[in-house]
């Protein structure tokens, strides 16, 4: 049995090619390549070396269209047995091949030749072919006439040209070689014997049936070396006889072998023509070689010999001719009557090779599964022989069936050529590649294939195709693996990696299973942004650039899944993270993972990791960008189990797909108790060149600032360029809640401070003001109304941001010199900026509550004596009634000039301490417009000490601020305006100063007025802030904003007539003043009452003047009158003019030493809507009285 | 005397969805890899024998050793209007040593009909 055979088969000669002395492995096939293309020699070629001796038997051969055919048996083959009966099987030439170099000396070389082919022992012609000899050996004359043929060096062209003569000589040799057998035997009586012939002792009987016998097989062979010989009308003459003669002596098996030989004259004479009457004629003849064939069947030594094999090789020889997918059923057919004949085959390497044969044939038919079948079952007669060739050759043809079962190996499918692209499509994993990859549901024959492979590769001592074999079983069928059928391939795979050099490389992946998990947040430090070179301030507006699908900045804006873009910078570390899932039995020690990067720009770092028995693990894999340009990472190179593998994340993606569908056998990260597959997709990475860097700290610690509400502090935030390139231009911008915290952000230090360079730093200051925090329920009282709010404390997400938008070029436009002498390319598309962001962690804490505001009013009268010295001291009393404190804080409260007198307006507050520090309040009305030296500004109010309010905590304390001081200096109709349409419909007298209309106009009034009232505290913790009080103000004001604000309509005021020019508006001569000027008893006094209107209407009044004593009398009218008097003091009439003052002169002589009250009020006539607004009095007719302040006189007894 | 049967349903894309060695042969796993094996490489044949015959069951389609496979393919564009995208033909496999055609032929026509009723609910998915 012959592997490779074919109906053709008998007509090639039969040449052994043999290595001589010593020639490499590697260079004998090279040589024997170039040989072997010239196995076809056509007749025409060979006429000039071959000559005529005798008349040739080969009558009929086709000399134009005619050839030779060699089969070229490389290394050569033992003799068979059956060389007698198909004489195709003889050796009929010998060529040996030597490399002179290595065999210097010739001589040897040709006896070693010639010992060679002496035991091919049918061999007609024997040449030795000599390579590259050297001139020695070229001169060499002793080789002459043997059979050494030497091939001088020159080219490959040449040297084949040189071949190919060679071997039409050779052709041409064997041919007159054939002429002369076939004279021979036709004359001769060779007797041609079979191993089916009785071998032991010929009887009489026998002797006669050989005789008979003889004629009709010399006629078959004569046939045979007809055709070697490329003369198939001659052959097929010689066979037709044949047949004749083997049919009378029934001698079936050489009728078979006449019958097979008249097919092969018959394909040769058609000259590869092929038809289907041809077809049906082989079909018909080898159907009748195959019966004649088992006809020849002898019991009596079947146990020794049987024609089976050639019944199959000729069952094969007709299937191989008819193997055609429109034949397919017949050539099944044969097929599985060879298998089911190959069983009794007794030669175990017969049945090896009907078992290839036909896997071959199967193969050929684009059957692959019979095909693989077959293959298997080769496989398995290689490994029931023990020995390491056998194991090797079982390995190589199971590694050809794993196509067929689909659990091929990596490295046999070639490198694939989308591994290193990323998701184009959106992940979608075809469901037909899915089915391909992990077909599971033939598990069992996969599994089987696969520990067969494992087998044989460790019996052939190939520990990389062991592990290889391993890796996929372990990786594919764990689940369908007992636990310890998973720790034998846990030490299959160590073992074997022992045997391999350190750092080999396995295209299949074990063990674990690797997944994307996510590309972490390196940085609300690092953020990345686009710069639009359209725009200055590319800032605003700009997109992240960063990984994630939701950022607090992008919200709202459409984001598309699809699109990532991921903006690495060269030179700054990045990271991925990977899962890792060991869903076997047994511990995963990996020595190393690191990124894949096809790209190459991108120097991945490795980590180990151990991962414990069915557990899965989320790992950080990191890497350094070094040049820009895209970044593909496929996968991670895993360095497991002493072999490093690739791990693609497509191939698990298309894996835990699988699995969701039921497709595949389990998804391992689920069995690890991993969390459910989110499918990541691996974004474009883009790698630009370096940026600069600011990396961002605050002094204090990073730690949230912990603030009172209100409380203001500064806080410094140092920034340094950590980058390799300058910061030529940043921005700082606000963003996220609770914006209005930040009281005052340095932005002109950091400007100043640029071009940051790189490892430089900035510090600038940040000042911050806590915001209230929302209502609790201790303060329902002040927000009724409003639904609970629930009491939140300071979170993560109420503070604000402070955003650093900062880039290398500082113009993105404008400075393109820089850009080009660093980039050319970029000046389209500058450097991206990058954007920094620092939460300003604030923790609001309670601080001290209000609780609520009150408005008071008390009048104070003022004190008629030396003008200057009286403001001065009545000031001064003032003050020690307000607050009862020290007489700084004289300076807040000051005389309204339009009148005489204190009619004091104050409000209270009532604040209480829930912290567990002491507070100190100072209250101060910043009052820039007024007075340019009462300017109570931060600073100055420091210096000055105010008088502070102690609150202890738990405790609850007042702090009363003076509100006169915001008066109107003009009682205006235009501030009253709308109200006077109200008037006369209604006739309420609240409704004519509604509040609603009064908002509208003083709105502008009150928020100033709220301004300007300042309570700043002082914790004891030595911070310090202010309190947010102006909704108090507001709500507390809200009813009586007319008094507060609007003057009275007239102001009256006293003084003494023979004061000098001291005008009792200016209260700043307070100092200059003499105390001691006082009014002395029994004197008569000059003084002067001043009338001011304050209108913008000229105000026709009648004055009166009264003046009382301590108990309250009048003390100048009825019997007991103290005081004397000169001058009218009532019903006096005058017009005081607009905004004018208007003095009225008289003379008091007081009787008796003592306090006296001074009073001055007036009837108003003909009252205006603005008089009568403002005294709130509805009825037309009715006179509006209008009263001054009382004035207190000190009189003294002497001088 | 002991008998040696594999009974293997394999619906669309090749892919087997039941397997039952029903044989009286005592089992041995060797043995049952060699019937997945034998089956497996038969759908070679089936595959293209199924085009060439209007019948529904395919005798002694391929054989190995002792063991034939017999096949009945069911007409899989009956059962369609179920589901769009249904299986094209599946696949009633048995390997079997007997020669009991008639017994077989039964065996399989009883198997379709079950085979049917399974595959007729609408929410039952056979992959």
């Amino acid at each position: 049995m012959e592997p490779d055979a074919s109906i053709e088969t008998s007509s090639m000669i039969r040449v052994a090619v043999i290595p001589i002395s010593d020639v490499t492995p590697l260079l004998f096939r090279d040589y024997a390549a170039m040989l072997i293309r010239h196995h076809t020699v056509s007749l025409s070629s060979i006429s000039s070396f071959y000559t005529e001796h005798q008349k040739s038997p080969f009558a009929h051969q086709p000399w134009e269209s005619g050839s030779l055919r060699f089969k070229f048996i490389l290394g050569g083959s033992p003799p068979s047995p059956w060389e007698d009966f198909q004489s195709n099987r003889k050796i009929l030439a010998v060529i040996g091949i030597c490399h002179c170099p290595s065999a210097p000396d010739l001589r040897s070389v040709a006896d070693q030749f010639t010992a060679a082919s002496k035991t091919y022992s049918s061999s007609l012609v024997q040449r030795c072919f000599a390579f590259c000899p050297v001139d020695s050996q070229l001169e060499d004359e002793s080789v002459k006439g043997s059979n050494l043929i030497l091939f001088p060096p020159a080219d490959r062209q040449t040297q084949e040209f040189h071949l190919q003569t060679m071997v039409q000589d050779i052709a041409a040799s064997l041919l007159m070689e054939f002429e002369k057998w076939v004279l021979q035997a036709e004359s001769g009586g060779t007797v041609f014997k079979t191993p089916l012939d009785s071998q032991a002792s010929l009887s009489s009987e026998e002797v006669i049936k050989a005789k008979k016998r003889r004629l009709g097989r010399a006629q078959k062979t004569i046939g045979d070396y007809c055709l070697l010989a490329g003369s198939p009308v001659d052959a097929n003459a010689h066979y037709s006889t044949s047949l004749e003669l083997t049919r009378l002596t029934a001698d079936f098996f050489w009728y078979a072998g006449a019958m097979e030989g008249s097919v092969c004259a018959l394909l040769m004479d058609r000259m590869g023509h092929k038809d289907p009457v041809l077809e049906d004629e082989v079909k018909y003849r080898y159907n009748s070689v195959i019966l004649h064939y088992r006809k020849s069947f002898i019991q009596d030594n079947a146990q020794r010999v049987s024609p089976l094999s050639f019944e199959l090789e000729a069952t094969l020889k007709l299937a191989r001719f008819l193997c055609r997918r429109e034949l397919a059923s017949d050539v099944v057919e044969l097929l599985t009557a060879t298998a089911d004949g190959a069983t009794s085959l007794i030669d175990a390497s017969d049945k090896l090779v009907v078992y290839v044969e036909i896997a071959r044939l199967f193969g050929e038919l684009g059957y692959h599964r019979k095909a693989a079948f077959f293959s298997r079952q080769v496989a398995q007669l290689y490994l029931q022989q023990d020995n390491k060739f056998a194991a090797i050759s079982a390995m190589q043809v199971l590694a050809m069936t794993t196509k067929a079962y689909r659990v091929q190996s990596r490295a046999s499918i070639g490198p694939s050529n989308d591994a290193g692209q990323t998701h184009a499509d959106g992940g979608k994993v075809h469901h037909h590649s899915i089915v391909s990859l992990f077909e599971s549901q033939w598990s069992t024959l996969q599994m089987v294939v696969l520990r067969e492979i494992l087998l044989s590769a460790v019996r052939a001592g190939d520990p990389l195709a062991a592990w290889s074999a391993a890796a996929r079983l372990l990786r594919s069928y764990y689940p369908l693996i007992t636990p310890a059928g998973q720790n034998g391939l846990f030490g299959a795979l160590v073992n074997s990696a022992e045997r391999l050099p350190l750092g080999t490389r396995c295209s299949d992946p074990a063990l674990p299973f690797v997944r994307l998990h996510s590309f972490p947040l390196h940085s609300s430090q690092m953020d990345i942004v686009k710069r639009n070179p359209a725009r200055e301030d590319w800032w605003a507006g700009a997109a992240p650039s960063g990984p994630f699908i939701y950022t607090p900045f992008s919200k709202g804006e459409p984001n598309n899944s699809n699109k990532q873009e991921l903006t690495w910078v060269v030179g700054e570390p990045v990271q991925v993270l990977v899962e890792l899932a060991n869903p076997c039995g047994f511990e995963v020690m990996v020595e190393s993972i690191y990124l894949s990067v096809h790209s190459g720009n991108l120097d991945a770092f490795p980590v180990s990791v151990s991962l414990p028995p069915n557990s899965s693990k989320v790992i950080t894999l990191s890497g350094i960008p070094t040049n820009e340009g895209l970044v593909s990472i496929p996968g991670c190179i895993v360095h497991c189990f002493g072999v490093i593998t690739e791990h693609f994340f497509k191939e698990v993606d298309g894996l835990i797909i699988g699995a969701t569908q039921g497709l595949v056998l389990s998804d391992p990260f689920r069995s690890c108790g991993a969390a459910k597959f989110k499918n990541v997709l691996l974004p474009s990475i883009t790698v630009v060149p370096s940026l600069p860097l600011l990396v961002s700290h605050i002094a204090g610690g990073d730690g949230s600032v912990m603030l009172y509400e209100g409380e203001i502090r500064d806080v410094w935030i140092s920034l340094a360029n950590a980058g390799t390139v300058p910061v030529e231009q940043a921005h700082i911008s606000l963003s996220g809640k609770n914006q209005d915290s930040v009281v005052t952000v340095a932005s002109e230090t950091l400007r100043s401070a640029l071009p940051l360079k790189p490892g430089a730093e900035v510090t600038i200051r940040v000042t911050l003001k806590a915001w209230q925090l929302s209502k609790t329920d201790s303060d329902a009282a002040a927000s009724k109304g409003m639904p609970g709010s629930s009491v939140r404390q300071a979170k993560d997400g109420s503070s604000p941001l402070l955003l650093i938008h900062y880039a290398e070029c500082a113009d993105v436009k404008g400075n393109k010199n820089l850009c080009l002498a660093r980039e050319p390319e970029t000046v389209s598309a500058p450097p991206p900026g990058r954007r920094l962001v620092i939460p300003l962690n604030i923790c609001v804490l309670q601080g001290l509550s209000f609780v609520k505001a009150r408005l008071l009013s008390m009048e104070i009268p003022a004190r008629i004596g030396e003008a200057c010295s009286t403001q001065a001291q009545l000031e001064r009393g003032n003050t020690e009634q307000v607050n009862g404190s020290e007489r700084h804080a004289d300076r807040l409260v000051k005389i309204d000039p339009n009148r005489g007198s204190w009619g004091l307006r104050l409000l209270e507050l009532e604040l209480y301490n829930p912290t567990d520090v002491v507070f100190e309040t100072s209250v101060s009305v910043d009052m820039e417009n007024t007075s340019n030296q009462e300017n109570l500004s931060d600073n100055i109010s420091a210096e000055h000490g105010e008088p502070k309010t102690r609150i202890d905590r738990d405790y609850t304390a007042r702090v009363l601020i003076p509100l006169e001081n915001f008066k109107l200096p003009v009682l205006d109709g235009s501030i009253l305006g709308n109200s006077f349409q109200n008037n006369g419909t209604s006739g309420s007298r609240n409704n004519s100063f509604s509040e609603k209309n009064i908002k509208a106009e003083l709105n502008a009034s009150i928020k100033n007025l709220i301004s300007k009232i300042k309570v700043r505290w002082q914790s004891g913790r030595n911070s310090s802030g202010e309190l947010d009080i102006k909704d108090a103000i507001q709500a507390a004001l809200q009813a009586s904003v007319m008094d507060v604000l609007l003057p009275d309509p007239l102001t009256f005021g006293f003084r003494l007539a023979k004061a000098s020019s001291g005008d009792i508006n200016v209260d700043r001569e307070v100092k200059s003043c003499v105390s001691g000027d006082s009014i002395i008893a029994h004197e008569m006094t000059a003084m002067e009452v001043l009338v001011r209107n304050n209108t913008k209407e000229a105000i026709r009044i009648n004055l009166s003047i009264a003046c009382k004593d301590v108990a309250g009398e009048n003390c100048m009218e009825g019997d007991k009158a103290t005081v004397l008097w000169e001058g009218v003091l009532s019903g006096i009439s005058m017009e005081v003019p607009p905004l004018e003052e208007v003095k009225h002169a008289f003379s008091l002589y007081f009787l008796i030493p003592g306090e006296y009250t001074m009073l001055a009020a007036a009837m108003i006539y003909d009252a205006n809507e603005v008089l009568r607004a403002r005294a709130r009095s509805d009825a037309l007719d009715e006179p509006i009285f209008c009263r001054g302040p009382p004035y207190h006189v000190r009189v003294s007894g002497t001088r | 005397m002991a008998s040696t049967a594999c009974f293997m349903i394999v619906s669309k894309n090749d892919i087997p969805i039941y397997e039952a060695e029903v044989g009286t042969v005592p089992k041995k796993e060797d043995a049952a890899h060699q019937h997945q094996f034998i089956l497996h490489a038969a759908l070679d044949i089936v595959q293209d024998t199924a085009w060439t015959t209007s019948a529904m069951f395919l005798k002694a389609i391929d054989r190995f050793n002792d063991l034939v496979v017999s096949v009945y393919v069911t007409a899989g564009h009956i059962l369609s209007f179920v589901m769009s995208d249904f299986i094209i033909h599946t696949r009633l496999m048995l390997l079997h040593d007997s020669r009991n055609e008639d017994g077989i032929k039964s065996f399989f026509q009883e198997v379709h009909e079950l085979y049917i009723k399974a595959s007729s609910v609408m929410f039952y998915n056979l992959i």
